[in-house]
């Protein structure tokens, strides 16, 4: 039985899934751009509203395992970095809302969106721009975006096997710095393989693909998210 | 059908890696490359299939000189790698199959019928929308080998095709190869556990050294595995050397 794998697609039948790649992303940029100047009341509205789209979506939070960990250091990290610049404990908490929803929302597009649909999406406007290989341009996300999870299989690969010998933590830096080079090299022999596979099977990243279409769940998302973005950036603030 | 003359390759000019490659695939055959670890199998395999150009030497497909075609080499070889994991892209099996039928920008109708054939034959259809991922060491291989025979080569070449394998899946691997042969389709495959697939091979080649060390029908080859750091047992008839019992 494989590990689920953070920021990595699942083919379900959701409502996330139907949507198309280029309404999400939009909707995610949307609500992630006002966030940056947003309130504590509405930071958590709008983090219990992801949380609940990630319940419906059925994240698999209890197999993400030791990924999520990094993650929850890392809000930890924001929380007293801010704390300590601020000396604000809402601050601080408001900071911390902020990245969990950026992370909840990669984490809801990646889930939702095979990177070759958002490929198909992107391309097909931005290859509508003078001068520009839009298909090219998507294609090179959709590759980045494929790697995520592989930096993340790779990285476990390399601390199990370090683990697994008994690695002693008495030279922090030194097993950092060799850990790292063991990483880039695993992930650049992989990198070499993926790209052997890809021009093996005639992979053309400025080939034109077949677009996708929209449905009536672009329409309810993008209606849904202008309500959220209304009543939490420009309402709430009045009332508040 | 495909002939190698003289075909060299090195990363430099120097140091040649393969030196002097020369034999013939005739079609509908079944060819069995082996050798030691370090002997050039996998490069060779690239040089044909057009993923690295060879420094000196011609390579012929049909009748033709592809050596400086690349991309027409790419288009009629199919090249199942070594690793299964590295070779699958698409998020899903069926998206897989359908990547290189996508990049062969073939109507939808020839695309879903290709799939459909391909995933028959291969017993992949209760997998479809599975993730690649969740597929079990056998069935990923078989997505592998699903993936290139989609895009209908004229030559199918298998890197290692029995590697890290448990018997069951070495079992399914063998009989999907017998299957491919069995409906004309010529292959190369390439391995150093000749005792799996021997019986069933029509000729074998021996690399030693980035050099044909020697090359002949099953039989006329046997007794020379062994000075080539090719295990094989003596005592067993050529018939039986298959996993694959009969």
């Amino acid at each position: 039985m494989a590990e689920a794998l953070i920021f990595h697609y699942r083919e379900q039948q959701s409502f996330l899934n139907r949507c198309n790649p280029l309404t999400k992303l939009l909707c995610i940029l949307a609500l992630l751009i006002p966030l940056a100047k947003a309130s504590f009341t509405a930071s958590a509205v709008l983090l219990t509203l992801l949380t609940l789209l990630a319940i419906h979506q059925r994240l698999p939070f209890h197999r993400y395992g030791r990924e999520l960990r990094f993650f929850v250091v890392m809000t930890a990290l924001i929380g007293i970095t801010e704390y300590l610049a601020t000396r604000m404990v809402v601050q601080s908490i408001t900071a911390c809302l902020r990245f969990l929803s950026i992370i909840l929302s990669g984490m809801l597009l990646a889930d939702s969106t095979a990177p070759d649909d958002l490929a198909r999406s992107l391309g097909s406007v931005l290859d509508r721009v003078p001068f520009i290989d839009g298909w090219a341009v998507a294609s090179t996300i959709e590759l980045t975006l494929s790697m995520i999870p592989l930096i993340f299989d790779v990285t476990d690969q390399v601390t199990t096997a370090r683990k697994a010998r008994m690695e002693k933590n008495r030279r922090p830096i030194r097993n950092i710095k060799a850990l790292v080079a063991s990483i880039f090299g695993l992930l650049l022999d992989r990198s070499e393989e993926l790209s052997w596979a890809l021009q093996a099977r005639s992979f053309d990243p400025s080939r034109a693909r077949r677009t996708l279409a929209y449905t009536k769940a672009d329409i309810f998302l993008a209606l849904a998210v202008t309500l959220i973005i209304f009543s939490l950036f420009f309402l709430l603030p009045y009332f508040i | 059908m495909l002939r190698l003359e003289n075909l060299s390759f090195g990363f430099e000019k120097t140091k040649p890696i393969l030196s002097d490659i020369s034999f013939t695939i005739e079609k509908g055959s079944f060819t069995l490359i082996t050798g030691p670890n370090g002997s050039g199998k996998s490069l060779l395999l690239k040089c044909i299939k057009g993923l690295l150009k060879p420094t000196s030497g011609t390579i012929t497909l049909d009748g033709s000189d592809v050596t400086r075609h690349g991309k027409r080499r790419l288009a009629s070889i199919g090249l199942v790698f070594q690793d299964a994991d590295t070779q699958i892209v698409g998020q899903t099996v069926e998206r897989d199959i359908l990547f290189g039928l996508e990049n062969l920008e073939l109507p939808i109708a020839v695309q879903q019928g290709r799939l459909d054939a391909v995933v028959h034959l291969l017993d992949l259809t209760k997998q479809l929308k599975q993730r690649p991922r969740t597929l079990s060491g056998g069935e990923k291989r078989r997505l592998s080998i699903a993936g290139v025979l989609v895009m209908q080569p004229k030559l199918l070449i298998m890197d290692e095709p029995f590697a890290n394998l448990d018997y069951p899946s070495v079992l399914q691997v063998l009989k999907t190869l017998l299957q491919l042969k069995s409906e004309g389709h010529t292959i190369i495959l390439v391995s150093h556990e000749v005792e799996k697939i021997l019986a069933y091979t029509d000729s074998v080649i021996i690399l030693s050294e980035g050099k044909v060390a020697a090359q002949g029908s099953p039989s006329s080859v046997r007794p020379l595995f062994q000075d080539h750091g090719v295990y094989v047992p003596l005592e067993v008839p050529l018939e039986e050397l298959t996993w694959l019992k009969p």
